[in-house]
């Protein structure tokens, strides 16, 4: 993956969230592979990742794809998250359904998801308000990290996946 | 002489050398028969990411040739999965589309724009080099071998006829999509008590 730099272009980045902690977490998961899509507030972490040795980034052009990539890697014994934003929650039920759960492939999917606000609501009102309820209807394990505390979810997700038949998930509200 | 779907696998068949072949929907049925083996994975049932699961594969293992057998209405549904695979570029992922230009569970209905359907040149417009298409069964069977040995990925498209036996999906429904949980294990297993080669 490679990124430009644009010129002005703030990105943003989440109070609630530092970019260092999210990176952390997932290096002390022990994720091998991360399959990512750029994410506005996940801007600096993916440029920071990318100099990382420690982990592989695989760049996706849809997150349902990513939803299979990690299926593979998964069944193929390495350990992998997908990085996401919610609507590419959305758009990946098929493959979260008819790849992950049929090869019974159990990884982490981490959701970056406002948080609900009342500024939020009102520029956008389907902000924060689905992947929990989403995730709960299809049966899938779940977190939420309201703040940089919660982090340690991460590796509890993680932890969770082994021996599991099915992915866990991790929603990062910002 | 043009091919069946079913001279096409065999002929995958007699020149497979411990690939592991991951197929989807009307491939599965045929390659089960035709090339048993704990190397096959034919679990995604999502139309399309039979080649992004086969990719995740290949990534997690780049000693072994990963075969994806993949429909072409399901590439019509992802064709930005090329785009991807172009990107990730494993050296051991070899994708072969099935092409009848229909949707044969469904009834055998054209596929959209089909007429000027060119997947090669999609392909290509993505950034994938190793491009091949087949319509002749003598050239496949010819031509196969030297294309297992190339430097992935390798994107080819086989010319097939529709199978009308295949129509509205009960002969693939009855024989297959009741295992895909016993299949996914099987290679799972299969994998992991595989050790990397060379390492």
């Amino acid at each position: 993956m490679r990124t430009v730099d644009i010129p002005g272009h703030v990105p943003e980045v989440s109070d609630k969230l530092p970019t260092a902690a999210v990176k952390q977490a997932i290096l002390d998961a022990g994720i091998e592979y991360l399959v990512v899509l750029p994410e506005t507030p996940y801007e600096l972490l993916l440029r920071d990742l990318i100099k990382t040795q420690d982990i592989k980034l695989v760049q996706v052009a849809r997150e349902s794809q990513g939803m299979s990539i990690c299926s593979g890697l998964t069944v193929g014994g390495k350990r992998a998250a997908l990085l996401c934003s919610f609507k590419g929650l959305y758009n990946s039920i098929d493959s979260l359904l008819g790849v992950a759960r049929r090869t019974e492939a159990s990884f982490l999917i981490l959701v970056s998801e406002a948080g609900v606000s009342p500024d939020r609501a009102k520029l956008d009102p389907e902000l924060g308000r689905h992947s929990a309820k989403l995730l709960k209807a299809l049966d899938i394990p779940f977190y939420e990290v309201w703040d940089g505390k919660d982090l340690h979810l991460v590796k509890v997700a993680v932890a969770e996946t082994k021996g599991n038949t099915q992915p866990v998930a991790v929603i990062l509200r910002w | 002489m043009s091919m069946t779907r079913t001279d096409c696998l065999k002929v995958l068949a007699k020149h497979r050398t411990g690939e592991l072949v991951i197929t989807a929907w009307q491939s599965s049925n045929a390659w089960h028969e035709i090339s048993p083996s704990k190397y096959n994975c034919s679990s995604v049932r999502t139309m399309g990411e039979c080649a992004t699961f086969a990719l995740g594969v290949a990534l997690a293992r780049p000693d072994q040739r990963v075969v994806a057998l993949e429909g072409d209405g399901a590439l019509c549904m992802n064709l930005g999965s090329l785009l991807t695979i172009a990107t990730a570029a494993p050296p051991n992922f070899y994708e072969f589309i099935m092409h009848n230009k229909v949707y044969e569970t469904t009834g055998g209905q054209s596929l959209p724009n089909v007429d000027h359907l060119d997947f090669l040149l999609v392909a290509r417009g993505v950034g994938l080099t190793q491009v091949h298409r087949y319509s002749d069964l003598a050239t496949w069977d010819r031509e196969l071998p030297n294309l297992l040995r190339e430097k992935g990925p390798v994107f080819t498209v086989v010319d097939i006829e529709p199978d009308e036996t295949h129509v509205c999906g009960h002969n693939f429904a009855t024989k297959v999509r009741g295992k895909d949980i016993f299949y996914a294990r099987q290679f799972r297993e299969a994998l992991a008590n595989t050790p990397p080669k060379g390492g």
